[in-house]
């Protein structure tokens, strides 16, 4: 079905343009690859992506600084008044000889057969209500710490019975290892406390709390976009502690700014009052005060810079405006020479009327035409797939694209050139004439690709701040927009069917192109 | 004798009265038939139905009992073809063309190809695209004949020959014909056909006039002759003789009459009584029967 000769002068005539279409694409794919691989092009970028996270760190810092110290202050501040109060009846307010006959009393009402509860009625009847809350504090003590009235137990006591109500609220609201956490953490706080011997709550918290956290977060570790980020990469231990500290003090001057403001507000109001009326306050007073620079910015600013610092340049380069644009442009320009050449030129020229006043048929020529063109894009784009992979591997890991990405981008774009020159075969099979076949085939294809070019910047691998919504239309009207290298880069196999569209559309156009030859008149 | 093309009731309507219409044209096996026209006759258009580059809208048309149409190919086996209009095939020199046509017609001897290129004297090792018109035409002749087919069809394949080389050209057609070719040619050049062909159809407006046999108009029974008298008398004494005067112009004293040959003898006799001016035999060509036709035919 293929004609030797003529497959012989259709490979020797368009062999100039062939070579310097293929070399030039090849080169400059290679330069792109390695361009991308050696030279960080993407140092913005990759600045841009470390601010990010630095900044997410630090208002992480901030954040659970704050947190931990209004923790730790009211917890402190709790347990300092608790300490004192049960220490104070222990020692000052209750005297041996009153301890000693309400342990002696409820001991016997015990042996008696009174349960617990009755017991304390008894002790407690026809008490004062102050009497009755005494009796029992103490002997809720008794029962746990025995007889011994020292601070040490006492100051246990206490640290049991807040770290246990406080285990208990966190359970609540944020689950069992929080509050084991919380529990662990409080306890260590309120020991680190006793044994500071310091008289002033807030002041030591306010030291205690960066020095703690300077250790946890110094050794904490997460990870972003598979990749494992160590705080301790970005943040020295002092420079915690100094973050932490300061997120403090300011955190404290607000608060007693906001307290300040409550009481001229309402100046009736009782110091517990006021001090609710600010609890009320403080999670969004944090929440506010930790806001990362991306949180601080309006939403769509934001989205875009995340956006930007989440691009992948390389592969939206080789991807998207290599093999969809600038890599077709040249084969696009052999396809329309060559298909015009061979075909309509000759039939215009009439340089046809000597193949076809030889025995040879006219399906036998288009065919031979046909293949011809079929194997000069496939021997193009299979020395592009060996450009792509050798770049690629001088170049390896600098760049996020694979060999199967580069595989599945060389296989798409050859049948992208399929369907494009299936069109531009058409149109040489249908016209007698060169220039009606060239700007017909060659001016639908090059429509095709300049509405690609004005579509790139309405679509969505184009960074959100410099895309143009509207220009997406132009995508609709090309049929490069069937070559989806998003899909291939993103993985998807959504690809997959486009491919078969532009498969299908190259096959009936060679089809039909061949029959048309085959009944048209000739003027030859 | 056998028919090798032949074209019945052939009809491809162009249009606005371009085309060809009713078409009946038989060659004969051996024969060379001459095929001439103004130019938009019809001409190229018949020879392109023929090569099966066109599909008649009707009629048939056979080349050794093919359809031209549809077994196209088959006959290229048997056809060498000059186009009317030459355009040459994207190669470096003339050699390669011609080895490249050697390969599409299976042909392995190149030594008729070198007797025609020597008889032309071309020169095919010159780039194709730099030729000039007629170094062009040689080489589509020598590629179109270097299968040595039984059937040649040319398009007009004098133009732009130099004279010597149109004899030349006609030299090689006069030798491919002897060799009992049978050979189609389209000329705008009445001499060159009267001097080469067995018949010549004429094509006017897309349809065949006539066709004649060259033998009928060389061999015609009758001859003319232009007579122009000294004086009056003479010129009204002998137009009472009884000859058949077709044309008669007074103020010269001359006539032209039409003679039976064998009446020549008589003719001269007749004339020794009057005092002739000149006299002079006017020369039936096939440009002046064409000529008269179409004269007739727009009279008509």
């Amino acid at each position: 079905m293929i004609s030797k000769p003529l497959y012989k002068q259709s490979a020797k005539a368009n062999l100039g343009t062939w070579v310097f279409v293929t070399a030039i694409n090849c080169i400059m794919l290679a330069i792109i690859i390695i361009v991308l691989g050696r030279l960080s092009v993407s140092e913005i970028r990759d600045s841009m992506a470390d601010m990010f996270i630095r900044d997410a760190i630090e208002s992480n810092i901030e954040q659970k600084s704050m947190e931990y110290y209004n923790l730790t202050d009211k917890t402190l501040i709790n347990y300092e008044e608790n300490f004192n109060n049960l220490y104070d009846l222990l020692n000052v307010r209750l005297n041996t000889f009153q301890k000693n006959y309400i342990i002696n009393t409820y001991k016997n009402l015990l042996q008696q057969g009174y349960t617990d509860e009755e017991a304390r009625q008894v002790l407690t009847n026809n008490q004062p209500a102050e009497y009755q809350l005494a009796i029992n504090t103490f002997l809720n003590y008794y029962l746990v710490q025995g007889e011994d009235y020292s601070r040490e137990k006492v100051s246990e006591y206490i640290l049991n019975l807040i770290t246990e109500e406080l285990y208990k609220q966190v359970l609540e609201t944020d689950g069992e290892e929080a509050a084991q956490t919380a529990k662990v953490f409080i306890s260590v706080a309120i020991n680190a406390y006793v044994s500071s011997g310091s008289t002033n709550v807030t002041e030591f918290a306010t030291n205690y709390i960066p020095s703690v956290l300077q250790d946890v977060f110094h050794e904490q570790s997460f990870t972003n976009k598979n990749k494992t980020i160590n705080v301790s990469d970005y943040f020295t231990k002092a420079r915690i502690y100094e973050l932490s500290y300061s997120a403090i003090v300011s955190f404290r001057a607000e608060l007693e700014v906001k307290e300040n403001q409550l009481r001229e507000k309402y100046p009736d109001y009782t110091d517990e009052q006021i001090q609710s009326e600010l609890e009320k306050q403080v999670t969004s007073i944090i929440q506010e005060r930790s806001k990362t620079l991306l949180d601080s910015l309006p939403k769509k600013v934001s989205e875009a810079l995340t956006e930007l610092g989440d691009m992948e340049v390389s592969t939206l380069v080789i991807g998207t405006i290599f093999y969809r644009i600038s890599g077709l442009l040249l084969p696009i320009i052999f396809v329309i020479m060559t298909a015009n050449n061979l075909i309509a030129g000759q039939v215009d020229s009439g340089a046809m009327a000597f193949v076809l006043s030889t025995p040879t048929k006219r399906r036998k020529v288009t065919i031979t035409q046909m293949s011809y063109l079929i194997s000069a894009l496939l021997v193009m784009y299979i020395l592009m797939t060996l450009t792509s992979i050798i770049s690629l591997s001088i170049v390896k890991d600098a760049i996020k694209i694979t060999y199967i990405q580069l595989l599945k981008l060389n296989l798409s774009a050859f049948i992208t050139m399929l369907a494009i020159s299936g069109i531009c075969f058409l149109s040489s099979c249908w016209f007698n004439r060169s220039k009606y076949a060239m700007s017909i085939g060659g001016g639908l294809t090059m429509f095709f690709l300049v509405a690609t070019i004005l579509g790139l910047f309405g679509s969505p691998v184009i960074p959100s701040a410099i895309r143009i919504e509207a220009m997406r239309y132009f995508n609709y009207v090309s049929i490069i927009t069937l070559f989806d290298t998003n899909s291939i880069i993103e993985g998807t196999n959504n690809y997959l069917w486009k491919l078969l569209i532009l498969l299908f559309i190259g096959l009936i156009t060679y089809i039909i192109g061949i029959k048309r030859f085959n009944e048209k008149d000739l003027p030859l | 004798m056998e028919k090798v093309i032949e074209i019945k009731d052939v009809t491809k309507d162009f249009g606005n009265g371009r085309g060809i219409f009713d078409i009946d044209l038989s060659i004969y096996k051996g024969e060379m038939l001459g095929f001439i026209g103004p130019n938009g006759a019809g001409k190229t258009t018949t020879i392109r139905t023929i090569m099966g580059f066109i599909k008649p809208d009707k009629g048939s048309i056979t080349v050794k009992g093919m359809d031209a149409w549809k077994d196209s190919a088959r006959i290229k086996q048997f056809v060498g073809y000059v186009p009317g209009e030459i355009g040459f095939p994207d190669y470096k020199s003339g050699t390669d063309f011609l080895k490249a046509i050697a390969e599409f017609k299976g042909v392995k001897d190149l030594s008729y190809a070198n007797y025609l290129i020597e008889k032309l004297q071309l020169d095919p090792s010159a780039n194709l695209k730099r030729m000039s018109k007629g170094m062009k035409q040689k080489t589509a002749i020598v590629a179109s004949l270097l299968a040595d087919n039984d059937i040649i069809i040319l398009d007009e394949p004098t133009t732009g020959l130099d004279p010597l080389m149109r004899v030349s050209f006609l030299d090689i057609i006069k030798a491919e014909k002897a060799k009992g070719k049978t050979i189609f040619m389209s000329s705008h050049v009445y001499e060159e056909l009267e001097k080469t062909c067995d018949r010549v159809a004429l094509i006017n407006n897309g349809r065949i006039v006539d066709v004649v046999k060259l033998d009928d108009i060389k061999n015609r029974k009758v001859t003319d002759f232009k007579i122009e008298f000294t004086n009056r008398d003479d010129y009204l004494n002998f137009k009472r003789l009884n000859y058949q005067i077709i044309r008669d112009q007074e103020t010269y004293n001359q006539v032209t009459i039409t003679i039976e040959k064998d009446r020549i003898k008589m003719l001269f006799n007749d004339l020794t009584n009057y005092q002739v001016k000149f006299i002079a035999e006017i020369k039936y060509t096939l440009e002046r029967h064409f000529n008269e036709l179409i004269k007739r035919g727009e009279v008509i």
